[in-house]
């Protein structure tokens, strides 16, 4: 008689409980992971203002498309991949994008002015452009600068002194933005931040062997 | 003493009826949290740019968006207009959004179209949002002119032959409200990076934006 109070009035209660608590439990974990950055990635714990003259803080301002994630889609537009260590970073420079802004009174004082950040990189290897161990070179994240804030786009890559990183450069020969204006191609997406040699970021953030990230825009 | 009679003294000591009740009650609220908490857990990022009304008035550049290559010209902004608008009424007419071209256009602090240069011919648009002091926001909504995109009527996702109007779609997703969502191009308007899934709004992308609002 007790046994049989015990698996009707007690254990069964309990049975649903738990099962309800796993479903639950289990719905949770089946959503999707593809938007969770995985705490293996190490950022730049400081704020990239930090590093750049006159830059008093830098804040998302814009959220853009990219038509692929994927280096391997756009081999051809990578002028040079480096693997090096941020040696410097240049004062912001001020440049007019031609399109006019006549149309939207103001827009400067809402926007705030095109500007472009050096930023000097230290080689330490390159690919598909000879560059030897040791040179600098130069490449740019575009932003805007309003009142000391620089505002980036969110896909944009951040950069700190003394960082390891391998970046994937495209060359902009058009003379719009500047000469020869060496810029990260498919932003945050062709950058990767580099520790104990693995390449880590935001589409790889278990990270990827340094030889294989280097090696991917040849 | 065995385990079972360790439970037989337990039972003789708890009210039975009223740990049935008990439980009937944790088990209730859990589940009806696991309902509650589900939707905030969606395959989503975790940034909201809603707009505080659900009823926006666009400003188009046209002069702004006539730098950019259209089926292989510049100097055709209210075509690209056009083209554009039909990425607005994809979300305007599909959701609980109200989004009108005005034309009473002569401050930055409006919601505007138009275009900017990028050097990566990847990057092909941005929607820029601005709060004003006061809580007003604006949204400005940017396609890449650099020459060497080809914008097209009918194309896909690549630079050379970039469908207009899907990005437009895509750009409007974003206007709205949405991230950047995950799931495949049946499920959402609002993937990442461009694929077919921005030729149309889905039910997905539709109640996300309508929470929203």
């Amino acid at each position: 008689m007790e046994v049989t109070k015990l698996k009707y009035t007690f254990m069964l209660p309990i049975f649903v409980a738990i099962a309800i608590i796993v479903v639950f439990g289990f719905s949770l974990n089946t959503v999707d992971h593809e938007d969770k950055h995985v705490d293996v990635i190490i950022q730049p714990t400081t704020n990239m203002a930090a590093f750049i003259p006159g830059v008093a803080d830098v804040q998302i301002g814009s959220y853009s498309s990219y038509l692929t994630h994927d280096i391997g889609d756009v081999k051809s537009d990578v002028f040079v991949t480096v693997f090096g260590t941020v040696a410097e970073f240049g004062k912001p420079v001020i440049w007019a994008d031609p399109v006019s802004r006549d149309e939207i009174p103001g827009y400067e004082q809402t926007y705030g002015k095109d500007v472009y950040i050096p930023i000097h990189i230290k080689v330490l290897d390159s690919k598909k452009h000879d560059l030897a161990e040791g040179d600098k070179i130069t490449i740019n994240i575009v932003g805007k600068l309003l009142n000391g804030t620089l505002y980036l786009d969110e896909n944009d890559p951040h950069f700190a002194i003394g960082e390891t990183v391998v970046v994937h450069i495209g060359k902009d020969t058009s003379n719009v933005i500047a000469s020869d204006f060496n810029f990260v191609k498919l932003g945050k997406f062709g950058k990767y931040q580099i520790v104990d040699d693995k390449a880590y970021n935001d589409k790889h953030p278990q990270g990827k062997l340094l030889d294989t990230v280097i090696n991917e825009a040849k | 003493m065995n385990i079972v009679t360790v439970i037989n003294k337990l039972i003789s000591i708890v009210n039975v009826k009223l740990l049935i009740k008990s439980l009937i009650v944790v088990i209730t609220i859990t589940l009806f949290a696991g309902f509650a908490l589900t939707p905030a857990f969606a395959h989503s990022e975790n940034y909201v740019n809603f707009f505080t009304s659900a009823t926006q008035y666009v400003c188009y550049a046209t002069g702004g968006l006539g730098f950019m290559q259209y089926e292989g010209s510049t100097g055709q902004g209210s075509t690209i207009k056009t083209q554009i608008e039909q990425g607005m009424s994809e979300v305007s007419d599909n959701t609980d959004m109200n989004i009108y071209t005005t034309t009473n256009c002569s401050s930055s602090l409006q919601n505007w179209v138009t275009s900017f240069y990028h050097s990566d011919t990847s990057k092909s648009a941005k929607v820029s949002v601005k709060y004003t002091t006061l809580g007003n926001e604006y949204k400005m909504m940017e396609y890449n002119r650099n020459t060497y995109i080809y914008w097209v009527r009918d194309g896909g996702c690549s630079s050379i032959e970039l469908d207009l109007s899907n990005m437009a779609n895509h750009e409007f997703g974003h206007f709205a409200g949405s991230p950047h969502q995950s799931g495949g191009a049946s499920h959402t308007m609002m993937g990442t990076p461009c694929n077919s899934g921005y030729s149309s709004i889905k039910t997905a992308d539709v109640n996300y934006i309508n929470g929203g609002y």
